[in-house]
This record gives C-alpha cells, structure tokens and sequence, in this order.
C-alpha cells in the first residue's frame, strides 16, 4: 500500500541539541532521517530518554530542530511563512490531559476557540460543530459544558483530541496518549485512534514506550534509543525478525 | 555546587563596582564640595586653587578612583553639619541599632518558627485561626502606635520601663540598665516581625505537609514528631533562608521610627536627621553601606540555599 | 487466619461514599493483585491499612485486622508499631515519595534504627546489603547520593528497599511500576516476585494492568465501584474470567499484548 502514496513527512538528518547552561547540553536527537507516507502511521518507541516526544516535537513543527531539515508535503518547515500556511494541517496530541487543558476553560470552550480563531466556526453554528467533534471522539455531548477537574484521564484526553481534530489536520503526532491512562482505558483510546486514522485518512505518528500499545495502531515501525534510531520496518518485520538487541529487549518486556 | 557557589561570587563582584560607580556619580550630581566653601569673601581664585588642590580638574574617572581608594581605606567623607568623619559616625550609631534589630529578629523567630509549624500542623482549628489573626494584628499595628501606648502604660502609668535613649542619662550604663531600656522598642520590633514570620513559615510548612514524602515517612511508622521535625522541618529550612535574607539587610537600615519615638541613638536616627539637614555625605555613606550589605547578604543566602538544598543545582 | 483481612470496609470521603462493601484476604506468604481501575478504591483501601487516609475520609463500616489485631482501632501511634516494621509500603510516584532534601542513606537507616534499635554503623551495612537486594550496588557513596539524581527507575527500587528494610510480613505496593516505562515495569515486577520468594513475606500489588499483575501473583482480586468482584489463581483469572468486568480488564490487556 505505501511505496507509491506520496510522502506526508520526511525528516532529514534531524538533530537537535538543549543548551542547559553555558558549559552543558544535551543531545537529545541525534541525525534521524524518517519517511511518512499519506494515510499510514509510524510507530516510535523508545525508553524515557530516548528523544521520541523531542523527535515528535521537531515532526509537529512545535521546535525547529538544531540541524537537518523537517518538509511536509515538500515545503520546509524552517520557513516562517511556509509553516503558517500549513500550521493547522499539523496537530499534536500530549500525554499529560490535565496539562494540556486550561482548566479554567469549559470543554466546549476549549474546543471552539481555535475554530473560531480560524474562521472554522462561528457563533451560529459553533455548538453544532463541537458537538459533532465530540461525537467523533465518543464523547456524550453533555460534557461540553464541564471543566476539566469535572472529567477522567480518559475523558480528557478525549477532549484533546476532538481539539486536535476540530482544524482538519491531515498530519497528527500523537505523544505517548495513552501512558498515562489505565489498561482499560487505553485500549479504548487505542481503538478510537485506529478507527480515526481509517474514518479520516490521517497519517500519523505514534510515540510510546510500550511495543505492544505502539504496534496496535501503527504499520510502520522506528525503534530509538539515546537520541539515534536503531531500527525501521514494517510491524510484521520488526515484530517477528528484530534484528537490533535493544528492539528485542522491547519486545521481550511486551509480550507474557 | 561549589560551581555553583563560585559562580554566585562572581558576579556580585561586578555588582559592587556598579553600586560604587552609581553612589558616586549620585554624590557628583548631588553638588561640589566647593559648594560647602562658597561665602562673599571667598574669591574666584581662591575656589579654583581649591579646586587643583582637591584635584576637582581631573576627569571623572580619576576622581572616581580616587574616591575609591578613600573608601577602601574607611575615609568616607565628612558630614557638612557635625564634620565629624562619616566613617566614624556610622560606627558608633551601628552598634546600638544592630543590638536592637538582631534582638527582634532572633526573638521573632524563636517564637514564630515553632508557632508557624505548629499552626500549619493543626489547620484550620481554633487555636490556628487565633494564630494567624494575631499575626495579622502583628503586621498590621502601627509600630509608633504600639510604641505610643507601651510608653503611656510602662513609663506613665506604671514607671517601671525608661522610655527614651538607651542608657539612663547620669550613670555609667551597664548592661541591665541597656536591657531596661530595650525592652519596649524590642517588644514593638518583635510584634511586627513575629506576625510576618509567622504566616510565611505557617504557608510554607502548609505546603510541605501535603507532599508525598511525609506520607512515606508516615508509612515508615517513625512516629508523628519525627515526621514533621526532621523530614518536614529541613524542607521548610529554605523558606525561613528566604525570609531572613530578606530581613537581615534592614538589620543595618534600622526602624527609623521606632528610634525616633525612643530616641534611641541608632542609624535610622542619624540618616533620619542626615536626610532632613541635606547633609549628602552621610546620605551617600550610609547608601554606599546598605547597599553594600544588600549584596553581601544575598550573597551568604544563596550559599546558604546550595548547602541547604540539595537540588538547586538544576534551577 | 489470613495476614490481613478487610472484611465489608465502607469509606466515604466527605459525602460520597468510594468503598461499599470491601472485602480482602492475604495470606501469609502469599503474592496477591489488587486489580481495578481509577475510582475502584484500591488505593484508597491501602491508604486505610496503613492509616495514612486523608483527614476527610471516614470508615463508616467493616473491620480491618492484620495478625489478629484490629487495626481500625489503633491510634497513629499504635499504627507507628506496624507501619515499617510489620507491614512496609511502598507508592505509585517515587520521586515525590522520597524527601529531596535527605540523602538516600538517612532515608533508608530510619526505620532500621527505629523499628530495630539499630545503630548507625549496623544500619549503614543493611541499607548496603538492601540495595544490593533491589538491584542497586555499590559503596559508601551511594548512601550520600540525593533522590534527583537517580532515574525513575532507581528511585523505585530505593522506595523498595526502603519498605523492605525491617524485614516486614506484608509489603504493600500501590502501583509502583505505573509512572515507569515498559521495560523498567518488567524488571521491577521480577524484582517484587524474586523478594517475595526469597523472603516468604506476603504482597499485595495493587495495579491497573492484569496481565502485569498475572506475571508474578498467585491470586488476583479484581475490585470494581469499590468493591472486590471476583478472586481466583492468576492463570485462571486471566485466561477464565468470570465476572464481566474481570473479562473487559483480560480483554483490554489482550489487547495491547504483542501477539
């Protein structure tokens, strides 16, 4: 299905060091090229440290990376002008809910303001449209009206997707979504993904430290350690034939 | 962290340079020492061979080190009222307003740490509410009014408390006549500082009680007391590091008012009548040193965080 | 007679009532999951065992005994008797459960020197031979080393140690591998399983993931809106659930399994 689909993303040499002080750094992603077709989602595991949620951030456009360029669709994303033109195609997804959301904003509010800022929404049609993102992320729509502190781990992180869905994106990277909520929970969270990703055509990354959840709802799969991707595949290559001892290390802790 | 330590030296360094470049050029602005000589049978001539002789003709910049060296060696100046040296009036009015000063604050703090904590141990009880209004009573009490109506009852009404200067006029002093007259203008000092200390360490303790780890402790069975002196005590240390930082510089400025309403002979007292007369040099020689020791203090409170807090190195 | 015995503990917290009914059995010696989701009242049952509830919470019914005694009815005094030295805890975050400001060393000697009448020296050689137990080798040094400047999986294991340090009969772990990745999750598990073997103390693990608590315990107990809903062998809870909850909680895990 995808060596011919045209290509979303594509990282290039991607690095990207911290400045801690006048005499440290870190370097957190160190030379990773990526490739991320239309319509597929890529997997990125790794352990705390490893540099997936900084790579994520460099994908998202969130951060400029140090070195190495980030396109989407072709245009580079170090260009101010360029990324403003495709801001809103780009969104992200975080793994702590209760950070994400300001909690003096209602659901509803939350949801509508970057519609409105975008000329997506208006006043007259903006509860509707909320609504239907709502539903789209199998939330009753009686919630829109309650404040996060009222909500789950779970139903807040419903709540930001619907946010990260309201502007269309075509591009999501979605941070370690489901660390932080229960089994049950994240299996139902991990559901809507994939269903999202079929219903919606969105191509996606998915970051996580956990194989098992990673594979659930990815095709493709990068596998990193300390800042350097160790290995890419498709899942079936990666799962049945690691070849690096670290991805077989990862596979060993996901399956019992 | 001595990185860290080293780190924070030098920069107060260039700090102080500042402090002195900026007194001085102040003390240029504020008008020439000729000024001080200027009368009708002064001559031109006169003022200009002055001001070769005082080497007013150099450039700023020699002047200023000249200065300098002036200051580093203890000559700052001398008052255009007294002509006595700054130097030497600032010496003898210091010692008498830091007896005063570190009386207060060591006395509010041995009264307020154990209250705070206590306090913040036994939340939202009677005796906390009672707490923390008094503190509020503390901070907000005009400090000349408490000094007024300690006046009209230990000295007026009751005449067992000296109410001005620090020692009874006529005799040698001594230490319990000095103590006689301390205790009204410690009491008005403390009161206020007590009830400032009081809610900061009150908040602070507050904070840490509800932190995970003295729920650990807790979990360790080592016994209530244990937990809130030994794990819950060492956190509130920056705290009570922060506060009397702040406080000990004023250590040195002294409470004008409550030494003009005792007449006791400190610093807020001179710079007081030093302000009112103009008398510029002791203005600057008195800024020179509060802002010197300003430096100094915040100096020793970020040595004394690194000691006391493990983890500072990463903020 | 069990270790510990919860029998038809109701907690509420203010008004709202989060335990209707709790009932819950350790034997000696034995590793036993606590499974359920946020809101089940796992912890919170912990947090009564030990005492450590939260001033707003009351137990409006039901006994908790642990050896025989009833632990309800001890003040926090009394409760100081068994926390550490009979029964030792340990908590889902590691890092804001260790006190920043205290070497890893003064941590881990308190409780020996209280509980044990321990001295210095003695209790510096079995905090060594603890972390040495939990994975964590090496000299003097170590002991002087602060919280922050460990991972989040050496912290756990500190934590560990910690409530290991007085030999206890019961260890009570309220999600310990949650806050941590993966591949740290497995080896703090077996870390757990082999202590628990090693010593013959009883656990309880409490956790979200029942597939995770299978790898190391013998019987699980699946708690739901505050009570227990079934309880059974591992394996057999697992692969035979009874209960449709236990079910959705095996499916869910099944899911996210690597085939």
């Amino acid at each position: 299905m995808n060596e011919t689909n045209p290509v979303v993303c594509q990282a290039d040499h991607v690095s990207k060091t911290y400045r801690l002080s006048a005499f440290q750094r870190v370097e957190a992603v160190k030379d990773v090229s990526l490739t991320i077709r239309k319509g597929e989602t890529l997997g990125l595991v790794g352990e705390s440290g490893s540099g997936k949620s900084t790579l994520g951030r460099q994908l998202a456009a969130l951060e400029q990376p140090t070195s190495g360029s980030v396109r989407f669709e072709g245009q580079d994303l170090s260009d101010r002008r360029q990324l403003r033109a495709v801001r809103t195609r780009i969104q992200m997804v975080f793994q702590d809910t209760y950070a994400s959301l300001n909690p003096r904003k209602t659901v509803f509010q939350t949801i509508y303001e970057p519609m409105a800022y975008h000329g997506l929404a208006n006043r007259e049609n903006g509860r509707r449209e909320v609504a239907r993102l709502l539903e789209l992320a199998e939330l009753p729509e009686r919630y829109a009206d309650r404040y996060p502190h009222a909500l789950s781990g779970g139903q807040r992180q419903r709540v930001c997707i619907a946010r990260a869905l309201a502007l269309n994106p075509d591009f999501v990277v979605w941070d370690e979504p489901v660390s932080a909520l229960d089994v049950t929970v994240a299996a139902q969270i991990l559901e809507l993904m994939v269903r999202l990703q079929r219903e919606l055509g969105l191509t996606s990354v998915m970051i996580g430290h956990g194989i098992g959840a990673v594979a659930y709802v990815s095709q493709r799969l990068a596998v990193m350690k300390d800042g350097v991707l160790v290995e890419t595949g498709t899942r079936e290559q990666i799962i049945d034939h690691p070849n690096h001892p670290y991805t077989q290390s990862l596979i060993r802790a996901a399956r019992y | 962290m001595w990185k860290y330590i080293l780190k924070r030296i030098a920069i107060a360094i260039p700090v102080l340079i500042g402090i002195t470049v900026i007194d001085y050029g102040l003390m240029c602005l504020a008008g020439s020492p000729l000024d001080m000589l200027v009368g009708p049978r002064v001559s031109e001539g006169a003022l200009e061979a002055r001001a070769v002789a005082w080497g007013l003709d150099q450039p700023f910049y020699v002047q200023y080190f000249v200065w300098l060296q002036q200051v580093l060696t203890g000559n700052l100046g001398y008052s255009t009222t007294s002509y006595q040296a700054v130097s030497d009036m600032i010496a003898s009015h210091l010692g008498p307003t830091l007896l005063l000063m570190a009386t207060s604050l060591a006395l509010s703090l041995v009264i307020s740490l154990p209250l705070g904590i206590w306090s913040a141990t036994h939340p939202y009880t009677k005796r906390d509410y009672a707490l923390v209004s008094l503190s509020f009573v503390g901070t907000g009490i005009p400090s000349f009014f408490l000094a007024l109506v300690l006046i009209w009852l230990f000295t007026i009404q009751l005449g067992w408390l000296p109410s001005s200067g620090m020692t009874t006029l006529g005799t040698g002093g001594g230490v319990l006549d000095v103590l006689r007259h301390m205790v009204m203008p410690v009491t008005v000092l403390t009161v206020y500082y007590t009830g400032v200390n009081l809610r900061y360490f009150r908040s602070s303790m507050l904070e840490i009680s509800q932190q995970d780890y003295l729920r650990t402790a807790r979990a360790k069975g080592i016994g209530e007391r244990r937990v809130v002196w030994n794990h819950g005590l060492r956190n509130t240390l920056l705290t009570v590091i922060t506060v009397v930082g702040t406080e000990v510089p004023m250590l040195f400025g002294g409470s004008v008012i409550v030494e003009q309403v005792f007449s006791w002979p400190g610093l807020g007292l001179m710079t007081m009548s030093a302000i009112t007369s103009r008398d510029y040099p002791v203005i600057m020689g008195v800024c020179l040193m509060t802002a010197v020791v300003v430096v100094l203090v915040n100096l020793v409170t970020d040595i004394l965080y690194a000691l006391a807090d493990p983890t500072v190195e990463l903020k | 007679m069990s270790l510990l015995e919860v029998s038809d503990l109701h907690l509420s917290f203010g008004e709202q009532e989060v335990l209707h009914g709790l009932d819950l059995n350790v034997e000696p010696g034995e590793f036993l999951a606590l499974v359920g989701e946020s809101g089940s009242g796992k912890s919170v049952t912990a947090l009564t065992v030990m005492g450590l509830l939260p001033p707003n919470a009351r137990v409006t019914a039901g006994n908790v005994t642990f050896d025989g005694q009833d632990l309800l009815a001890c003040t926090p005094k009394e409760l100081d008797r068994f926390r550490g030295g009979q029964i030792g805890m340990v908590f889902q975050d590691a890092l804001t459960s260790l006190n920043p400001v205290m070497t890893i060393g003064e941590q881990l000697t308190e409780g020996p020197r209280i509980h044990l009448g321990y001295d210095k020296r003695q209790a510096e050689n079995l905090a060594l031979s603890l972390l040495e137990r939990v994975g964590l080798p090496g000299g003097r040094e170590q002991l002087k080393r602060h919280p922050h400047t460990l991972s989040g999986g050496q912290r756990q294991r500190v934590c560990i140690a910690m409530a290991l340090a007085c030999n206890p009969r019961l260890l009570i772990a309220d999600e310990p591998t949650t806050a941590l990745d993966v591949t740290v999750q497995t080896q703090i598990m077996e870390l757990l399983g082999n202590l628990q073997r090693e010593s013959g103390m009883a656990v309880l693990f409490i956790t979200h993931d029942i597939a995770l608590a299978a790898r190391q315990a013998h019987r699980i107990a699946v708690a739901w809106e505050g009570r227990v809903v079934e309880t059974g062998d591992a394996g057999t809870l697992l692969h035979h659930p009874q209960h449709p909850y236990t079910r959705r909680l095996a499916e869910a895990a099944e899911k996210l399994r690597l085939k």
